[in-house]
């Protein structure tokens, strides 16, 4: 009964989301705000076929850099949580670039790889890999010692202690990290695919605004939040496949 | 048997070197029960790590069973505070670690934890998880993790310490039985005074920091069913408590 309960609130937030646009485009009144109806519609009967193509072209730059970000982002963060000396240099290095505003290397990036999906998959990684980096070591250095002990006492090497304890100890941390990172990688990936190019929805939003057509550009705005609500679902699941003993 | 010869530990942190545990010299004989007890930061846990191989001594040596310590033993089972369980494991997993560490199969996993978990009363709970568990079953897997690997030496860090009074001498009947089947070398750190004496077939008081033997007593009536009535146990329990307070 409770998933049910969920369910019905989820939808009903859901409702009034829509109901709140419908009501500022009905006081607006403006054709840059169509309501949620004319958007629908067109995103549905007009757009879908395109869009569908930019959907999945943008899909695969978020994943595929959140995956990189993951892959190189984990292993140096419980490496650099377990062993002081590492962290000692990666540290500062981390913190002297987290200021850094990444984007700002999207030119720098476009200049030298081109302006495919390299480039933009670039960025959102610089962008989101601190934090994954970040999370996962601090999640690493406060596994509490007893726990690495007794695994020791029972005769585990460090392999073994990395496979039994250090990893799923921070396991959740990390898919926390992840569904923070995956807003970051959006905003970015929006940015990056609104300077050059022709392709993404990011394109696809400011192709619609610079042709005035606002039917399509709201249909672009809702694939690219319907993108970021499937794929923060899914990182849900992961987290439930992966982590049973959070379950509540 | 355990023989502990002029042992010496050091913990160096930022602010320099530490001792730790000067001079200890101390034996427990094969089968029986030690208890230490002492006041806190007296470096009986450093004490229980260093005889699990866990840290390796400053100065001294550590022999079990005619064997110097180097590292961790095959045979010496742990229990450390707070029962080492991990969350993320259910009580079966959590039992068979030291088994699946040691590379058994899972057929041989289970002819050995399916009847130590009947014994311990954990059967039915195999599938939970250590948050879905009261303080005294935890305790109870920990203990099946530890003799699932057949161990000759079992050390224990304030096993019972976060455990309610009646729980707590529940378990340390427990413990009592267990003794009384296996014989197992074991040393036990607390700082219970009850629990020290009723365990304790040996004691020895530690103080410090830096921890050093203040006496080593002898404890004739360890275990026994009705020992907590007797008067012997009320006025060993009072030495030691004035020995500690010295």
């Amino acid at each position: 009964m409770p998933d049910c309960r969920r369910a019905l609130s989820y939808l009903a937030s859901l409702f009034f989301l829509f109901a709140f646009w419908w009501f500022l485009a009905t006081i607006i009144n403006n054709p840059g705000l169509p309501g949620p109806l004319p958007s629908l519609q067109s995103l549905v009967e007009v757009w879908w076929p395109d869009l569908a193509r930019h959907l999945c072209i943008s899909t695969y730059r978020v994943l595929g850099s959140l995956a990189l970000a993951l892959i190189t982002g984990v292993p140096l963060g419980l490496l650099a949580g377990r062993h002081p000396v590492l962290d000692s240099f990666l540290a500062p290095l981390v913190y002297l670039l987290y200021p850094v505003p990444k984007v700002a290397l999207l030119p720098v990036a476009m200049v030298l790889l081109g302006i495919g999906d390299a480039t933009r998959m670039l960025v959102i990684y610089l962008v989101i890999v601190n934090q994954i980096l970040i999370t996962t070591r601090d999640a690493a250095r406060q596994i509490p010692p007893q726990l690495l002990l007794s695994v020791a006492s029972l005769g585990a090497g460090k392999i073994s202690l990395y496979r039994q304890v250090i990893i799923p100890a921070c396991l959740p941390e990390i898919i926390t990290a992840g569904r923070i990172s995956l807003g970051s990688a959006i905003s970015v990936l929006f940015i990056s695919e609104t300077i050059a190019g022709n392709s993404g929805v990011g394109y696809f939003i400011l192709d619609g605004l610079f042709r005035a057509d606002f039917g399509a550009m709201f249909a672009g705005i809702m694939a690219m939040a319907g993108m970021g609500l499937v794929l923060y679902m899914m990182l849900n699941l992961v987290e439930y496949l992966l982590c049973p003993w959070q379950r509540q | 048997m355990i023989r502990v010869i002029n042992l010496d530990y050091t913990y160096y942190t930022a602010g320099g070197a530490v001792p730790a545990l000067i001079n200890l010299n101390f034996t427990v004989p094969a089968g029986q029960t030690c208890v230490l007890i002492g006041p806190s930061g007296c470096g009986k846990t450093t004490l229980l790590y260093l005889l699990g191989g866990l840290l390796q001594p400053a100065r001294g040596e550590i022999w079990i069973g005619g064997e110097k310590i180097k590292g961790p033993r095959q045979r010496t089972a742990m229990i450390l505070q707070d029962y080492g369980l991990l969350p993320w494991k259910t009580v079966w997993e959590n039992a068979a670690l030291g088994l699946a560490l040691r590379k058994l199969t899972s057929r041989q996993q289970r002819e050995r934890l399916q009847p130590l978990l009947a014994g311990l009363g954990l059967s039915g709970l195999e599938k939970r998880y250590p948050s879905q568990l009261s303080g005294g079953q935890k305790q109870r897997v920990a203990i099946a993790r530890a003799l699932s690997l057949e161990p000759d030496v079992l050390l224990m860090d304030e096993p019972f310490s976060a455990l309610d009074a009646l729980t707590r001498e529940g378990l340390q009947q427990t413990l009592v039985e267990i003794q009384n089947q296996r014989r197992l070398t074991t040393v036990l750190v607390t700082h219970n005074i009850e629990e020290a004496v009723f365990l304790g077939r040996q004691i020895i008081v530690l103080t410090g920091p830096p921890g050093q033997v203040k006496a080593v007593l002898a404890n004739e009536g360890a275990g026994r069913e009705d020992y907590r009535f007797a008067p012997e146990f009320h006025q060993l329990c009072t030495r030691v408590r004035q020995i500690l307070q010295r």
